[in-house]
């Protein structure tokens, strides 16, 4: 009975009428999150750069913003506000769901630390555990990514605790691509280097606020020459390192420089 | 009107790229703009309160015969003029430390055809680009017969001297490094700035004898158009905004020397052509209206007008449009628009042959591209060189800017 009389004490009494504002709220949250989840994606979609990866950034923190308000107005209706009551029921909430639900609740916690820290953000380009992608949206408990192949892969955030997260932008519409040229060992490198150079300012996919550099590289095998740049906008980095290829071959094939081949060539012995 | 005398700025100024000055709306203007806006939002958009002073049905587009006389082709040789008394003193010096001056201007700027003004006016050695081929062979017999030294040698188009594309910057390396360390003599090179603000990247070198010609703000194209009002035949004509019906040039019967007062019209004209006075010209002649009575006595009026005679008040008023239908980029343009559109401005004018070689495009690709923009008037042929039109240009522009891609200064 005495139990019975201290649950009375820390919920409020739910009538008709806090049910139905408690069903309003969760119910304008909802459709505010929904509308938040589908117009500000398909907005930023018809931007470019900045502006684009600004607005799908602020798609998860106005989800979360909406869900703390709504949690703010519908805790009141139903614990009594005091500090007593608080800690005794969210600390019994939180002690049931973390058993129960110990992996599911992680990854809530982790995605609400990925807001703050932003590890990754939507536009992002990152590869975690082997799979790279582009970072579509972000949501309570899962990540989207879509990788180069159109598939899209779910991640959850609680990976955010034990696995490395490359990002390749940062939440920039900056993302460097390397092409990679194995020449013969025999050749006139400085040409080859100012060849490639030129290939990368050359591109209509170059982003020429950002620098271009040619790494060289002497191997058993030949020659590594890694031609980095950056494209206009990340969406365009698996085009623009073909492009690179491409007109790289052409390039060092006109100056009439010689591929290594595999197997390695191996020197005739005199 | 105001009638205080100020000096007034000259029409044509050669000025260091430095000392470019964008035209910019006031920002009065903008405050009274959206002051409007809200007003007419709460008002309801009352039609009464937005009676134009000529309905857009009432006026036709003048005829061209009518247009090339109102508003000539521009005389570029005035700012030749200019470009010689700039330069005189560089032009006699015997220090040779400082061997090539740059003149910048944007596409429809002007540059070029000021750089063959003087050119001739002043009996310099003209030098013509090497063709395509010649570019991307690295063909060096186009620097070995660079005229002779000793006399000032004008190079009116840079833009026309390279190709975006791995063979084809090593031929204007060459000359810009021979060039500038006094191997080629004096010159004069004219570039147009998209490929200017290219060349930055690749050969970034920097020049300080780089001069543009001064962008028209709203007073100076108040002055040009006013120009061009008086000398048709010893004619004055009035021009008057169609939705307000308030003049937008000045009286012709203004003493020179008095300041008048610039028309909105053309403080947002300068500013929405970014001081570009051919793209400025361009958008005038494009706005130009005539009422359809005006049009069809014209031949009459000719006859009988006089250069003494005091004009008749309705067939001497041409309307300016109050807005035009300028073009708009496709709703869903993928890379191939910006790139091709790019390409274009870069070399100002390519064909589709050199775009297809340039861009990682098919012929055919490059070809429906074009073809779509010209539809859209955003691009118009010339032979068989595409070219961005200059009504489109301003549009292009912001929707290269907004893509991130590389823009020029002006």
């Amino acid at each position: 009975m005495n139990d019975n009389g201290n649950i009375a004490k820390i919920l409020n009494t739910l009538d008709k009428a806090v049910l139905i504002e408690i069903g309003l709220i969760v119910a304008v949250a909802m459709l505010l999150v929904g509308a938040s989840q589908k117009l500000l994606p398909w907005l930023a979609n018809k931007l470019h750069g900045k502006r684009r990866l600004y607005l799908l950034t602020s798609v998860p923190m106005l989800r979360l913003l909406i869900i703390m308000v709504a949690l703010i107005l519908i805790i009141p209706r139903i614990i009594e506000p005091s500090v007593q009551n608080m800690v005794a029921v969210l600390g019994t909430a939180g002690v049931a769901l973390g058993f129960a639900l110990k992996d599911y609740v992680s990854s809530l916690i982790a995605g609400i630390v990925a807001m703050n820290e932003m590890p990754y953000r939507p536009g992002d380009w990152i590869e975690i555990n082997g799979t790279y992608g582009e970072v579509t949206h972000i949501g309570m408990r899962v990540l989207e990514i879509v990788t180069p192949n159109d598939t899209v892969v779910f991640i959850p955030h609680m990976k955010l605790w034990n696995e490395l997260i490359f990002n390749s932008n940062r939440g920039d519409v900056n993302l460097q691509c390397a092409a990679d040229f194995y020449l013969h060992p025999r050749h006139d490198a400085d040409r080859a280097k100012h060849a490639l150079h030129d290939v990368a300012l050359t591109s209509p996919f170059l982003q020429t606020e950002k620098p271009v550099v040619v790494m060289v590289q002497e191997k058993p095998w030949g020659t590594h020459y890694r031609l980095k740049a950056y494209p206009i906008d990340p969406r365009q980095q698996f085009h623009f390192i073909t492009d690179l290829t491409v007109r790289g071959k052409a390039a060092l094939t006109s100056l009439g420089m010689e591929f290594a081949t595999s197997p390695a060539i191996v020197e005739a012995t005199p | 009107m105001t009638e205080t005398k100020e000096s007034r700025q000259p029409l044509w100024r050669i000025v260091p790229v430095a000392d470019y000055a964008m035209p910019a709306i006031p920002a009065q203007e903008i405050t009274t703009k959206k002051m409007t806006a809200l007003w007419r939002l709460i008002r309801g958009n009352k039609r009464e309160a937005q009676s134009p002073a000529k309905a857009k049905e009432e006026l036709r587009t003048l005829p061209e015969e009518r247009l090339a006389r109102l508003v000539p082709t521009i005389d570029w040789r005035q700012a030749a003029k200019e470009l010689e008394v700039t330069f005189e003193d560089w032009l006699g010096e015997e220090d040779t430390s400082k061997p090539i001056r740059f003149l910048i201007g944007p596409p429809y700027g002007g540059q070029t055809e000021i750089l063959q003004a003087w050119g001739e006016m002043s009996g310099r050695t003209m030098v013509e680009p090497p063709t395509p081929e010649q570019i991307l062979a690295q063909d060096e017999s186009w620097l070995a017969h660079w005229p002779t030294q000793g006399r000032v040698w004008v190079l009116p188009n840079l833009e026309h001297c390279y190709l975006r594309h791995a063979s084809g910057l090593a031929l204007v390396r060459q000359l810009l490094e021979r060039a500038a360390s006094g191997q080629l003599g004096r010159g004069l090179i004219g570039c147009d700035s998209w490929a200017w603000a290219y060349w930055q990247k690749v050969w970034s070198v920097p020049q300080p004898e780089v001069f543009a010609l001064q962008a028209f703000d709203g007073e100076r194209l108040t002055a040009y158009f006013c120009q061009l009002a008086r000398a048709v035949g010893g004619k004055a004509f009035r021009v008057r905004n169609s939705k307000t019906g308030n003049d937008v040039l000045p009286p012709a019967d203004l003493d020179e020397e008095t300041r008048p007062e610039i028309s909105s019209d053309l403080t947002q004209l300068a500013a929405h052509s970014r001081g570009n006075l051919g793209i400025a010209w361009k958008y005038w002649r494009a706005r130009l209206r005539t009422e359809p009575d005006a049009v069809s006595t014209e031949g009459q009026d000719n006859e009988m007008n006089t250069a003494t005679e005091k004009p008749d008040a309705t067939q001497d008023t041409v309307w300016l449009a109050a807005d035009l239908d300028e073009p708009v980029m496709p709703v869903k343009t993928g890379d191939d628009v910006a790139f091709v559109l790019h390409a274009l401005l870069l070399h100002n004018g390519l064909s589709v042959d050199l775009l297809a070689r340039l861009l990682p495009l098919s012929h055919s690709q490059v070809t429906a591209t074009l073809l779509q923009l010209e539809a859209l008037k955003i691009v118009k042929t010339q032979g068989n060189v595409w070219r961005v039109a200059a009504l489109g240009y301003v549009t292009i522009r912001k929707f290269l800017r907004d893509r991130g891609y590389l823009t020029d200064h002006f």
